[in-house]
């Protein structure tokens, strides 16, 4: 009894934090420029595909695990930071000023169009991701199992939003980009570079989605070009529920959707999994839409 | 329903003790006010002063923490703001909300709506009581637009039209609802001293001719001072001076709270 | 007036029939496979117009509607044995205006709660009502599950596609003429505004959601007897997506603009088709395009015969 708990606890743990990490990018986004970026998911998908190519390029010639693993995970998101940046540059930044519907439609189109160029491009088939680090049971007994991938992911994960933190609480490109997110106008009335600050952000975000992409090849190996729908949705749910532009929310929000998942198929049924996420959707944004720790902006009359 | 001649008497509205608290900070504490019917009310104070969050509190859009709202006899605290226009208050906005891609006639006509007379299969097959209803509306918002001058922009989009003439049609849409009270928020904000001098005689002229109470938002002191009865200063959110044009000009608590200006 | 009215009605009408009796026999099958298809299209962005462009509300799971208009029709006719008549014209039509019905049920359902809702928030709800109602399709055995359901009586033909196109034309229009019209578009315009003129705003919301997924539900009746197979592939959130795009080309509150938006997109995937699998690359291509250079789409908020009266006196 006590280890199937316990086992939920680390898978749940272990998902959540790819869930964290993809909602994180969702929720800085939001809190910035006060719209959902359609396309983020479909960035993780691209640091998913682009840490396949680096992998299979680098490991012939790298032998140490750790450092390929580090390699590719700094790869992805990279690739990622140019992917999001270019997407920001071409079709986000020219309606800025926008109505927020416009916003919306144009990412759906690059969420779209990224989704059919990379089955274009990579196939439609999936491909199966290379184990970077080759898998060992850390722990096991009475059918508890842990092996170092889950805890590579957790502790990576914990590490990523470790160092978030510190740059929103501790430096000043964090703290410019929290004014933003309060007031953009005010922020630019009182000097700050809010381009800049837009591009910090993106930057921060879709690199999380790469880091968050390898982490997620290395636990499903499973990767193909509609990969980021799934995953974006329900990290998007997380970030709702734990309060949409809110950070600290966001990486609450994707453990506890992770836990909820991992307990719901295990105690009542694997069919649901998805639901859950849907589940949680609905409930929020009928009684809290504000999310968790959200608060609505009063809009001025 | 003919504006002109079937007449609403103006309403008698009282508020006592309005509170309200953003996050801490008391926008409006303790705020009385009493309308009698026909009266034509100011209510003045230096920006931030909580002059529009008062008239956000009276037609619902925010609900006070704490305080009374009655309107001839029947509370308003609680109700949804559409539910307060239909019991009789009115009122327009400091920035500009028109329905901007509507036509003139059509923002008039939107307040209609709440008296219309007719449902949905009349609307689908078109029967007579639609054309006659239909018609009415036309008619009564033309005249209205008549005393307010924009007649002949009925066709116009709201959006294009000049900055004086939306302020305007502001005030006559807000007429088009019949109300008992009339809130007018810094009506005269932005025009020139023609307008201005214009727009006076015709706030008189709609109590006047419609019967309407009314209260006003305004910075501009000549305004206030040539058309209100009563006028109310408020501060930080609090009433510093309550009384006529001439004792209110003459209070140093005014005007020391306006540092020498008005 | 009312007489001319009647008379140019019962003329289109004749029309319709005529040019349906043509069509079916001189036109290339798979010509009239488009024009019905366009046909259903334009049903199905009218509808959403409502919603999105007068209502100002952003719904993003109209598919889900259509879906609900596609199933229970095609239960109706296909897989509750009820009645030969429910075979003929007229009994499927009737089926068809049943899950029309059905699917304002589940407009009411999903507007009501996401009333408080604005923007982003609206079109994340109604998205993810499209996917629940799909799923729950997709889960129910005896609508044929994930294998879809087949042998429906494939009735829509040219005239009663665009008979339908015409009444929901017309219906709209006059709805939109009326004061219930301008009530709706108040709170597109500017909901504080509404409110303060004595509209209820939720409820004429939820009017516009209600309205709106009834005809969604007509297309899906007519798509499916069209089809004369369904299956919940057919209503996912890249249907969705395609009647946004009809309705943001031809302009967000333009019903002729929805028309043609739905005429365009349904076109374009067979104009593209040159393109092979690069298709539905270029399709979001092109709304990223048209969202940049001309969000407003092509009429923007007016009808194409607004377009030809003098420029208002600016």
């Amino acid at each position: 009894m006590l280890q199937a708990f316990l086992q939920n606890v680390i898978n749940g743990l272990a998902q959540g934090s790819v869930y964290a990490l993809v909602a994180l990018g969702y929720t800085m986004v939001y809190g910035v420029l006060q719209f959902i970026n359609f396309a983020h998911s479909d960035i993780f998908m691209l640091g998913a595909f682009g840490g396949f190519y680096l992998a299979k390029w680098l490991s012939p010639s790298v032998s140490n695990p750790l450092l390929l693993l580090v390699s590719v995970i700094l790869g992805s998101m990279a690739f990622c930071v140019a992917v999001g940046l270019t997407v920001e540059r071409i079709a986000y930044r020219p309606l800025r000023s926008a109505p927020r519907l416009n916003v919306l439609i144009t990412a759906i189109g690059v969420s779209l169009f990224l989704e059919n160029l990379g089955q274009v491009v990579f196939g439609a088939d999936p491909q199966v991701f290379p184990s970077l680090i080759p898998t060992k049971s850390l722990l096991e007994g009475e059918g508890l199992v842990l092996n170092n991938i889950q805890v590579t992911v957790v502790i990576v994960s914990v590490l990523l939003m470790l160092l978030l933190h510190w740059i929103v609480r501790h430096t000043k490109l964090g703290i410019a980009m929290r004014a933003v997110s309060f007031d953009i106008e005010v922020a630019n009335l009182m000097g700050i570079p809010t381009d800049t600050i837009i591009i910090f952000t993106f930057t921060i975000g879709s690199s999380l989605a790469g880091a968050a992409a390898i982490l997620y090849g290395l636990s499903y190996p499973k990767i193909e070009p509609l990969l980021g729908v799934m995953i974006g949705l329900k990290a998007f749910v997380a970030a709702v529920f734990g309060g949409i532009g809110n950070i600290m929310g966001a990486a609450v929000g994707g453990i506890v959707l992770g836990l909820a998942e991992a307990f719901t198929v295990y105690y009542v049924s694997s069919t649901f999994r998805d639901a859950i996420a849907f589940g949680i959707l609905i409930l929020i944004l009928l009684f809290k839409p504000a999310g968790l720790f959200g608060t609505f902006k009063r809009e001025k009359v | 329903m003919n504006q002109a001649e079937n007449i609403v008497l103006g309403g008698d509205f009282k508020v006592e003790a309005l509170t309200i608290s953003f996050g801490g900070l008391k926008a409006v504490n303790g705020f009385n006010l009493h309308l009698k019917p026909m009266e034509l009310q100011g209510l003045i104070g230096p920006n931030g002063a909580g002059k529009t969050t008062v008239f956000n509190l009276i037609t619902g859009v925010y609900l006070p923490d704490s305080g009374t709202s009655v309107l001839d006899g029947k509370s308003l605290i609680g109700l949804n703001p559409h539910q307060i226009s239909k019991a009789g208050i009115a009122r327009t906005f400091q920035n500009i909300r028109l329905f901007a891609d509507l036509t003139v006639l059509e923002n008039v006509m939107v307040s209609y709506h709440m008296r219309v007379g007719y449902g949905y299969f009349d609307i689908f097959l078109r029967t007579p009581r639609y054309y006659r209803i239909e018609q009415e509306f036309r008619d009564h918002a033309f005249q209205l637009l008549k005393v307010m001058g924009l007649e002949q922009r009925k066709d116009d989009k709201a959006k294009s039209l000049p900055y004086g003439d939306q302020r305007r049609l502001e005030i006559a849409r807000a007429l088009a609802t019949e109300p008992k009270v009339l809130l007018l928020d810094e009506p005269a904000a932005g025009l020139n001293t023609q307008e201005k001098a214009a727009l006076m005689g015709t706030i008189a002229e709609i109590r006047n001719r419609f019967k309407t109470t009314i209260l006003l938002i305004e910075h501009d002191m000549k305004l206030v001072m040539g058309i209100c009865e009563k006028i109310t200063v408020l501060d930080h959110g609090e009433i510093i001076a309550v009384g006529t044009p001439r004792e209110i000009q003459d209070n140093p608590k005014v005007i020391e709270a306006y540092l020498g200006v008005g | 007036m009312k007489r001319f009215q009647t008379l140019v009605l019962i003329a289109v009408v004749a029309l319709l029939w005529g040019l349906n009796y043509l069509f079916e026999e001189n036109l290339n099958p798979y010509v009239l496979r488009v024009i019905i298809n366009c046909g259903i299209g334009m049903i199905l962005a009218m509808s959403l117009n409502l919603v999105n462009g007068c209502a100002g509300q952003f719904s993003l799971g109209h598919a889900g509607f259509m879906g609900v208009g596609a199933y229970i029709s095609a239960t109706i006719t296909s897989v509750l044995n009820l009645s030969p008549f429910f075979q003929t014209d007229l009994g499927v039509g009737c089926a068809i205006v049943m899950g029309g019905i059905v699917a304002s049920i589940a407009g009411y359902l999903v507007g009501l709660p996401s009333l408080r809702l604005k923007g982003d928030y609206l079109a994340i709800v109604t998205l993810g009502f499209g996917e629940i109602i799909r799923i729950c399709f997709l889960n129910i055995e005896a609508v044929g599950g994930a294998r879809g359901l087949s042998g429906i009586p494939p009735k829509s033909n040219f005239f009663w596609v665009y008979l339908w196109v015409v009444v929901t034309f017309i219906a709209l229009l006059r709805l939109l003429r009326s004061s219930y019209g301008r009530a709706i578009l108040s709170v597109r315009e500017n909901e504080i505004a509404a409110e303060s003129m004595g509209i209820d705003i939720s409820h004429y919301k939820v009017v516009a959601f209600v309205v709106s997924s009834f005809f969604a539900g007509i297309a899906g009746g007519l798509f499916a007897h069209f089809q004369s197979f369904i299956d919940p592939n057919s209503f996912v959130f890249n249907k969705s997506v395609e009647a946004v795009i009809m309705v943001v080309i031809g302009g967000m509150g333009s019903l002729s603009g929805a028309i043609l938006g739905g005429v365009i997109v349904t076109l374009l995937p067979e104009v593209l088709r040159v393109f092979e699998q690069y298709r539905m690359v270029i399709f979001p291509l092109i709304l990223i395009v048209l969202m940049l250079v001309r969000p407003m789409g092509l009429f923007g908020h007016k009808e194409i015969w607004e377009l030809f009266r003098r420029k208002a006196s600016s």
